[in-house]
């Protein structure tokens, strides 16, 4: 599992400026996904972005559990630490 | 096929005849997670699952069914027809609003027992503590832990019984259609006869299992036709299309069913980088497309996108049918693939039906089964339309369900409305709008204000609602929903009267995100478009309603 927050952080927020319109990367980092605008298939979707950075499966429904950017990418970062523990 | 009098008869037959035939097969995720069960394997879970609902004394109760995707819901659902019992399917949700919605629906059809897994309870005894009022001990919860060893005999069910109660999608006003088991039985031979199913069919697809098209169209037809029933969950669909391509190549699927929404998010999100290349899609013969309206352009999308798999465009398969007339009414003949009919526009908004090439364009939803009466019928004469308009869809035949669960009134407006010109026969109405030309259906709007958005059904008023209970919301029926089409996609909008308070202290963007926010969270959909507005812009008829088409002049 490779994992670079700043570059997650980009392509997730990419992502999100191309489904949402007036989305900032700076503002936004603790906005709900939801209240951003993003639907229930937008929220999947995100699960792929996270899926392609880190080239390990992701539950399609990690976005609705942790669901900002700045929650999600904490998740993933205490994952990938372990993996790297136990590695 | 043989007439039997039930369909659990007709899988039991299947397993005496052929038991090592696989009936089932679910792939969680990539194929190596796939799991199986034969005939013989099924039947027997089904058996040992309905002696338990007997010795527990269901027979002609009601009992929901919470599952998440997966063979454990075959089980129960079938073993629930075995037994008599009356089967209530409905969506595991992980959205707490949404599982109020749940409950509304537990209340409405007054049910105290839940057939779900060990797992699933946790999960659910969880956000039932999240709602007020609720608790775990407010139900009898059957997991897979409950087992009776006792042999008991299943007595016989009767045809004319309910077999299953399917909750169509309105939240303030949710209805359950009353689906008898012979209803199910003669929709099975609907179908055989409209596709042309080869016995030992292989069906299926994402769709989900509590839905009238994944429940009837997926999962029972190929086990009624000895064949094989193949799945996987909605949500690894959503998150990679190209599964969906990958599990029909697999299994040499032979027909699969999705709304419009589940091509047109193929096209979308199926990246042109990703290698597909070892799919082979010529088995795909029946790519049925129903449930909200077919648009022929994904549909040429779709093809030109997959035509190189071996896709065939003849393969396209618009049907028409709902959970009223236990799924299928009209579709085919195979192989004739997406057909359209020019028509005048000016007379056709004027309801008359007059072919006239570079017109309007009106997609056929296939040849209606003969084992239908359908009629189009003026919604306000109930008189019978002449052949060149367009009027209400009317239907009656043996498919057609015995009414709303516990709503006696709409029953008896929506299942036996009578035609003006004296015949007796009883039909349902279906609230849609169109017509028929050469025994082929043509469905050109509705009468009932549902919209339909990226595959979802959506009541303009629950969303209304919704809107309304927005803390800075003006008081008053000051919301409108309604749909527009930009792009040639159709988009949701609304418009939503504010405070005049509100409006002139915070800024319109937090308003809207608010309401985006409180709309997403409620109704798992997001507005495109939304409108603050202060009191009294939104156009009202004279009793109050809101004019949600006058409304879409306002964007």
């Amino acid at each position: 599992m490779k994992f670079c927050r700043q570059t997650l952080t980009e392509d997730i927020s990419q992502y999100l400026s191309e489904a949402i319109e007036e989305f900032s990367s700076e503002q936004h980092l603790d906005t709900s996904f939801s209240r951003l605008g993003l639907d229930s298939t937008g929220h999947v979707q995100l699960s792929t972005i996270v899926e392609d950075h880190t080239q390990t499966e992701i539950e399609p429904t990690i976005a609705f559990d942790y669901p900002t950017i700045n929650s999600l990418l904490q998740f993933l970062e205490g994952k990938y630490q372990q993996v790297k523990e136990i590695a | 096929m043989r007439q039997c009098q039930l369909l659990m008869s007709v899988i039991r037959e299947h397993a005496q005849r052929e038991p090592e035939t696989i009936a089932c097969s679910f792939q969680p995720r990539g194929p190596e997670t796939a799991i199986h069960l034969t005939y013989q394997e099924l039947v027997d879970r089904v058996e040992s699952r309905a002696k338990l609902l007997v010795r527990l004394s269901y027979r002609q109760k009601y009992i929901a069914l919470l599952f998440p995707t997966g063979l454990e819901f075959i089980v129960d659902f079938l073993a629930c027809l075995r037994a008599g019992v009356i089967a209530v399917p409905l969506n595991v949700t992980r959205n707490t609003k949404q599982f109020e919605r749940t409950l509304t629906i537990l209340a409405d059809a007054k049910v105290q027992a839940i057939l779900t897994t060990a797992d699933t309870q946790k999960t659910l005894s969880k956000q039932l503590s999240e709602v007020n009022g609720y608790h775990e001990s407010d139900f009898i919860w059957i997991d897979e832990h409950y087992r009776t060893l006792e042999d008991i005999d299943i007595p016989v069910v009767s045809p004319e019984q309910v077999a299953f109660i399917q909750y169509t999608s309105s939240t303030s006003s949710p209805k359950g259609v009353m689906v008898t088991q012979a209803n199910v039985l003669h929709n099975m031979q609907v179908m055989q006869t409209s596709c042309q199913h080869p016995k030992g069919a292989v069906v299926g697809g994402w769709l989900p299992q509590f839905h009238d098209m994944g429940l009837v169209g997926h999962m029972l037809l190929p086990l009624y036709l000895a064949g094989r029933y193949v799945f996987m969950p909605p949500m690894s669909f959503i998150q990679r299309p190209s599964r969906w391509l990958k599990l029909i190549s697999q299994y040499r699927i032979f027909c699969s069913a999705a709304p419009n929404f589940g091509y047109e998010h193929c096209v979308n999100l199926i990246r042109e980088s990703e290698d597909l290349s070892d799919l082979d899609l010529s088995c795909w013969k029946i790519a049925l497309n129903g449930s909200e309206p077919v648009s022929a352009a994904t549909m040429q999308q779709f093809s030109h996108r997959f035509y190189h798999l071996g896709f065939d465009h003849n393969a396209f398969f618009p049907s028409y049918g709902m959970a009223e007339t236990t799924l299928f009414v009209s579709g085919g003949p195979q192989g004739t693939g997406v057909q359209s009919l020019s028509l005048d526009k000016a007379s056709f908004e004027l309801g008359k039906v007059e072919v006239k090439p570079d017109g309007v364009k009106v997609v056929c939803c296939g040849a209606i089964n003969k084992d239908f009466t359908v009629r189009v019928v003026n919604p306000q004469t109930f008189e019978i339309c002449r052949s060149n308009e367009t009027g209400e869809i009317w239907i009656a035949g043996e498919s057609v369900a015995q009414g709303y669960l516990n709503q006696t009134a709409k029953t008896v407006t929506d299942f036996q409305a009578k035609l003006a010109n004296g015949d007796t026969t009883p039909y349902m109405r279906t609230g849609d709008m169109g017509f028929i030309l050469d025994g082929q259906l043509y469905i050109t709007g509705r009468i009932k204000e549902l919209l339909i958005v990226r595959g979802r059904n959506l009541y303009p008023y629950d969303i209304e609602r919704t809107c309304r209970s927005y803390r800075y919301a003006a008081k008053g029926n000051g919301a409108a929903v309604f749909t527009f089409t930009r792009d040639s996609k159709t988009k949701l909008a609304a418009v939503v009267e504010v405070s005049r308070q509100a409006l002139s202290e915070k800024p319109p963007r937090q308003l809207i995100d608010d309401l985006k926010a409180l709309v997403t969270e409620e109704h798992e959909i997001a507005l495109d478009r939304i409108l603050v507005v202060p009191p009294g812009t939104i156009p009202k008829t004279t009793s109050g309603k809101v004019k949600r088409t006058a409304c879409s002049a306002l964007l």
